[in-house]
């Protein structure tokens, strides 16, 4: 009695609400798309100038490699940076310092200088990625492939495909996932607070876990088909690999909407009416997850005091262990510090929702 | 004089506060066992507020509950058990059946299954509907979702009923069908504690508390009410008590 009666009748509310239901799957599939064709457009047609202090047969084919790519076209424009930044003429420039061809020779690792239009951020995380992907890819073309000695950042080393795609499909996920889990439960506790039908249940003599559970167990499995729906359309869609377990990929996606919905639940002690339901839920996944997740700004490049608030980020470390099974093929024991994080996060929300219900039911 | 091991309900000194706003003002008095109490007063006169503490929906700012011999704050759950609420506000899944609203709360309250069934054949045949089943509780008659919320806070077979304006936008016809069901229960020696807007109803009730801002003006049963205020009826005896109070209050 009480949990399973619980459960039932939530996933009763589930099915006899068919129009949720759908957007709930059809919201991810057109963000993605949005998403994704947004990004398309700014990645084509990157303006860099190239300033190549080498002179080398070397330095020249990485030139050639620069401007072969779909991505940019190479300008000779001339003047003030900033200005030429402001008007849109110019977005990278490329600076391969004397030395570059020697060093090269020599296995030491030359460094090339690279200045982003940062202007717009998303932009420039972008560019930087594809000069990286593209410098690379010519060093390990030169390398045969087993190392890659040029000095640039390789933040996003494993996305040398240079396919944004791969950069926007894990981050959608993480973001999509933890915002549609907090809300879940957090609108459905707040949706019987003002309905009334909360102070039938505390009348009642069921336990807080009962109550907890019979939320998160329904939506738990909800999650699930919606975070498989959203991953199999990233691959479909957008061709983004999952070089990783498949298990462990649904396992940790498990884990992850767990710490989504008792994040949901935990907001739901806090407020009374659907509409601060939402809106808390809304605000606090949305925003850290892009700002501070490492989706779209880098984590390391950030002031000290945002990498710190960034640990209580629960997306940040499901970005690592979605990029890694997605794109590198990580295992389950290399992301198991990343897990055990989101699953502390799951008992200490869970935790604490239990114990305000408690103080709430059985007053 | 009434007897203390008669009284179900126990209210002393009762206030509520929100914030500087005094809801309910000091009040006390005692239900007996099997009675129908009738809690009369204009909107906003604190009765809900008052209901929901004795239920324990609501901590009170001061004062003392007893219900069947428990104080309400000492042991909360006890009194669960012995209580049925139907709030002011309908409250049940208006999205689901009512009959799934049914098996939900008897599960809830630990309700062994062939009893719930037993009192989802009761409801039906009451109101004379083939089933629960297939019907919306959102889509039902007023007079049918008040039956329905009635049933609802029985499953568990509660000595004490507590009614919030259960009548308020239900038909004169399913008004009285809703008030016979009320004398069924108490001829079943349940003690009924409702408020109510009408003064029809309020001549039902074995005894009647009159509230105005936040304090009880009068209690004792609907004859005596009329009697006290030489009315010949209890709307009128309302507005003299309403408005004696209101002098009172202004000559202090
Ligand atoms: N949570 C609250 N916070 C602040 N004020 C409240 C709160 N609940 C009730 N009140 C106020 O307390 C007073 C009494 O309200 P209550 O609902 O008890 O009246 P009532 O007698 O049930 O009225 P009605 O006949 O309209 O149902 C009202 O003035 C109301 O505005
Ligand atoms: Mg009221």
């Amino acid at each position: 009695m009480g949990l399973v009666g619980i459960i039932i009748k939530e996933f009763k509310h589930i099915f006899r609400d068919y129009r949720t239901l759908m957007v709930l799957f059809v919201m991810p599939i057109s963000q993605m798309i949005i998403f994704g064709y947004a990004m398309d457009l700014q990645i084509k047609n990157i303006n860099i100038k190239i300033t190549d202090y080498d002179k080398s047969t070397l330095s020249r084919e990485l030139s050639t490699k620069i401007d072969g790519s779909s991505f940019f076209s190479i300008t000779s424009e001339d003047g003030d940076l900033n200005e030429l930044f402001q008007q849109r003429l110019l977005h990278a420039v490329l600076t391969i310092p004397v030395g570059f061809a020697g060093d090269l020779n020599s296995r030491a690792s030359p460094e090339v200088d690279v200045i982003i239009d940062g202007s717009d951020s998303t932009r420039a995380v972008i560019i930087r990625q594809y000069i990286s992907g593209i410098i690379m890819e010519f060093s390990s073309e030169l390398r045969g492939g087993d190392e890659l000695p040029i000095n640039i950042v390789p933040s996003y080393a494993y996305n040398a495909e240079l396919n944004s795609a791969f950069f926007f499909v894990p981050g959608l996920t993480a973001l999509i996932m933890i915002m549609v889990s907090a809300l879940l439960t957090s609108i459905t506790i707040a949706r019987e607070k003002e309905q009334g039908t909360f102070d039938l249940i505390k009348l009642s003599p069921v336990h807080a876990y009962e109550v907890i559970l019979g939320k998160v167990i329904p939506y738990l499995i909800l999650s699930m088909f919606i975070g498989i729906f959203v991953i199999v359309s990233g691959v479909f869609l957008f061709g983004v690999p999952i070089r990783g377990s498949y298990l462990t990929l649904l396992l940790y996606l498990f884990i992850y909407c767990l710490t989504g919905l008792s994040f949901g639940i935990l907001i739901s002690t806090l407020v009374s009416t659907q509409q601060a339901a939402m809106l808390i839920a809304m605000i606090a996944t949305l925003l850290p997850t892009l700002f501070l997740s490492g989706f779209i700004f880098q984590l390391e490049a950030m002031p000290k005091i945002l990498q710190i608030i960034s640990w209580v980020i629960p997306a940040r470390y499901f970005l690592v262990i979605i990029r890694g099974l997605m794109l590198k093929g990580n295992t389950q024991g290399e992301l198991l510090l990343y897990t055990s994080m989101l699953i502390l996060f799951s008992i200490v929300f869970l935790g604490i929702s239990i114990r305000r219900f408690k103080a709430y039911l059985e007053s | 004089m009434e007897m203390i091991d008669d009284a179900v309900i126990n209210i002393e000194n009762l206030v509520k506060k929100f914030g500087k706003f005094t809801a309910v003002n000091n009040i006390s008095f005692k239900v007996r066992k099997g009675e129908v109490f009738g809690f009369l007063g204009a909107n906003g006169a604190g009765k809900t507020t008052a209901i929901r503490m004795i239920c324990g929906l609501l901590e009170p700012t001061s004062g003392d509950i007893q219900v069947s011999g428990i104080s309400v704050k000492k042991s909360p759950e006890k009194v669960k058990q012995k209580i049925g609420y139907m709030s002011q506000k309908f409250s049940l899944y208006t999205d689901l059946s009512p009959e799934r609203n049914m098996d939900f709360f008897g599960d809830i309250y630990g309700v062994a299954k062939d009893e719930i069934k037993k009192k989802k054949s009761f409801l039906a045949q009451q109101l004379d509907v083939p089933s629960l089943k297939s019907i919306k509780t959102a889509d039902l008659p007023m007079g049918f979702k008040q039956r329905l919320g009635l049933a609802c806070a029985l499953l568990h077979d509660p000595d004490i009923i507590f009614l919030d304006e259960p009548t308020s936008g239900v038909d004169p016809l399913g008004r009285r069908e809703f008030w016979e069901e009320i004398y069924r229960l108490s001829g079943m020696d349940k003690t009924i504690m409702v408020t109510t807007h009408f003064m029809d109803e309020a001549e039902y009730c074995d005894t009647i508390a009159i509230m105005n801002f936040g304090r009880v003006i009068d209690i004792a049963s609907p004859d005596s009410i009329k009697k006290k205020y030489s009315s010949a009826n209890l709307n009128d005896a309302f507005i003299r008590a309403i408005e004696m109070d209101r002098k009172k209050m202004e000559d202090n």
